[in-house]
């Protein structure tokens, strides 16, 4: 369009070829190049920006008139003031800082995770965002999966949208309650719920409600319990066996080296002492150490219950009704935990000291999948893991074990020994 | 003096070509950095069978009606299973629980190493 640039106009001074991959490219150009904003043959138009800062408003509407009859106005993105970045010369990648961060998720996303996603899992992010904004024409500054770079580490706790779209369960749903609470719940505390699942069928829907105890499954949640029961589990085990030798233990060394005076060297008496290449070690680590200690009962009982709750609360427990599978296929499990987007790891917990065989087959070859019986519960092994997976019968049994140390006298003499009224 | 100009010239001249081939020696902090020198990062799994099944059965006491101990599952040498304390502690401990089953080298380092930290921290220093 003629208005303030000088020399041949634009579309006078091109010549335009259709490509094979249907884009448009410079064949020719002619007349001088000062017109043709440095254009040459073989370049691919994208797009072209104009800047409406020195139109005025009647010019303003001519051009988006003609977009408009055109029919051209779904490929034009209007910029207002607030979307500008400080410099004019960048104006094809601008955009409202949300799209930004809703571009660069999408372009990670797709690069790094989409393949690992089934295609017919539901609620897939990349394809409702990418309508609206931009149609593809506009480049954008990542362009596929070659941009990012290979040793880019993606964070584990990027938001999995399909997870958080997941409702909890209403408090009319007309689903069933299949277990509700043994012991007596507090007056001013109601039980929490949640969803009855199977393993039967990768998409079969939930069974039915559960109620759980609040004081075990919704205990206000103290971080620095959980960090002690943890820093805990990790030291008391610990033995360190580093060992050096003494001077009094290095072979050698009790004689000694030369005269203690008129040989012109300094004065030693042995060549094992720690200033020798080769003596012993003065003050280094001493034989097999260890860090043992124990945490009072009640705290690591403590840190057990913020553990199920703060899973519970994070939607990252999920309760089913028994673990029988239908095959010992690892990848069916795989699949179902990739179908109902429950996470990277799971932990699944049974009660009895025989699991069904199926589950016990599927999980010996995944390493992020593991079974463990109810007793070996813990809350190093639940922060590891992502997903906690109880049966019916487990959170009965951790009910129990749990609730009876809020009303318990204080120990006498061990609990190994034998008391008459312990269960 | 016109001759001594001419001279000076060409030594400067001849100064200037054999600077020129000398070699460039940099004194500066980015010669320091060598990017051809930084190690990989080393691979860890954090999924082995161990790393994954770490703490399993810690709370055997409380969730299993306490028949069992938590210290009854350390692995280690007898007399440290259980047990903190200094050197001192650790080697008597060891020398009542293991001490007749010693080597004799073993055995006499061992009795050497008692009596002097015996002394150490019952005759020297503040605190005794």
């Amino acid at each position: 369009m003629p208005g303030h640039r000088r020399g041949r106009s634009l579309s006078e001074g091109l010549m335009l070829e259709e490509s094979e991959k249907g884009g448009l490219v410079v064949s020719s150009v002619i007349g001088g190049s000062s017109g043709n904003h440095g254009l040459k043959e073989g370049d691919e138009i994208v797009g072209a920006t104009i800047n409406f800062d020195q139109l005025s408003k009647d010019d303003v509407l001519k051009i988006l008139k003609l977009m408009d009859d055109n029919g051209f106005d779904k490929k034009v993105q209007v910029l207002t003031k607030n979307n500008l970045s400080k410099s004019m010369g960048t104006l094809d990648s601008i955009k409202a800082p949300e799209e930004m961060l809703k571009d660069s998720y999408n372009s990670l996303y797709n690069a790094k995770i989409n393949r690992f996603m089934k295609d017919d899992s539901p609620g897939q992010p990349a394809g409702a965002w990418e309508r609206g904004s931009h149609n593809g024409q506009l480049a954008s500054s990542f362009s596929g999966e070659d941009a990012l770079p290979s040793n880019l580490r993606i964070p584990s706790n990027l938001v999995d949208r399909a997870r958080a779209e997941r409702p909890p369960p209403p408090s009319d749903s007309s689903l069933p309650v299949l277990r509700r609470c043994d012991a007596a719940v507090p007056v001013h505390l109601s039980p929490v719920q949640t969803w009855v699942e199977t393993l039967e069928r990768r998409d079969s829907k939930q069974l039915g409600l559960v109620d759980l105890h609040p004081d075990v499954f919704a205990v206000p949640t103290r971080i620095d319990i959980l960090h002690e029961v943890e820093l805990w589990q990790r030291n008391f085990k610990r033995i360190s066996r580093a060992h050096t030798k003494v001077r009094s233990e290095v072979r050698g060394g009790g004689k000694k080296p030369w005269r203690q005076k008129g040989s012109g060297k300094a004065r030693h008496g042995s060549i094992r002492s720690p200033i020798w290449r080769g003596g012993g070690v003065s003050h280094g680590p001493r034989g097999p150490t260890s860090f043992y200690y124990m945490l009072p009962m009640r705290v690591r009982v403590q840190g057990l219950k913020i553990a199920l709750s703060s899973k519970l609360a994070q939607d990252y427990l999920h309760v089913v009704d028994t673990l029988n599978i239908p095959t010992p296929d690892p990848q069916y499990l795989m699949d179902l935990i990739r179908y109902r987007h429950w996470g990277e790891s799971v932990l699944i917990v049974d009660v009895g000291e025989e699991l069904p065989e199926n589950i016990l087959q599927a999980t010996e070859s995944l390493k992020t999948v593991n079974v463990i019986p109810a007793i070996g519960l813990n809350v190093h092994s639940m922060l590891k893991h992502e997903v906690l997976v109880l049966t019916l019968e487990a959170v009965k049994f951790l009910e129990n074990k749990l609730l009876w140390h809020d009303e318990r006298f204080t120990l006498l003499y061990p609990f190994k020994l034998p008391y008459t009224d312990l269960p | 003096m016109s001759l001594l100009r001419g001279l000076l010239k060409a030594g400067v001249s001849l100064c200037h070509s054999t600077l020129q081939t000398t070699r460039q020696i940099s004194t500066g902090v980015c010669c320091l950095v060598r990017m051809n020198a930084i190690p990989e990062l080393k691979k860890v799994d954090r999924w082995t069978e161990k790393r994954s099944m770490f703490g399993v059965y810690d709370n055997i006491g409380i969730l299993g009606d306490f028949k069992a101990h938590p210290k009854d599952l350390i692995v280690g040498p007898v007399w440290v299973k259980g047990f903190r304390g200094n050197e001192l502690q650790r080697l008597t401990r060891k020398k009542r629980m293991v001490g007749d089953r010693m080597m004799t080298q073993d055995k006499h380092d061992m009795e050497k190493r008692i009596r002097f930290l015996y002394r150490h921290f019952n005759r020297f220093g503040k605190h005794r």
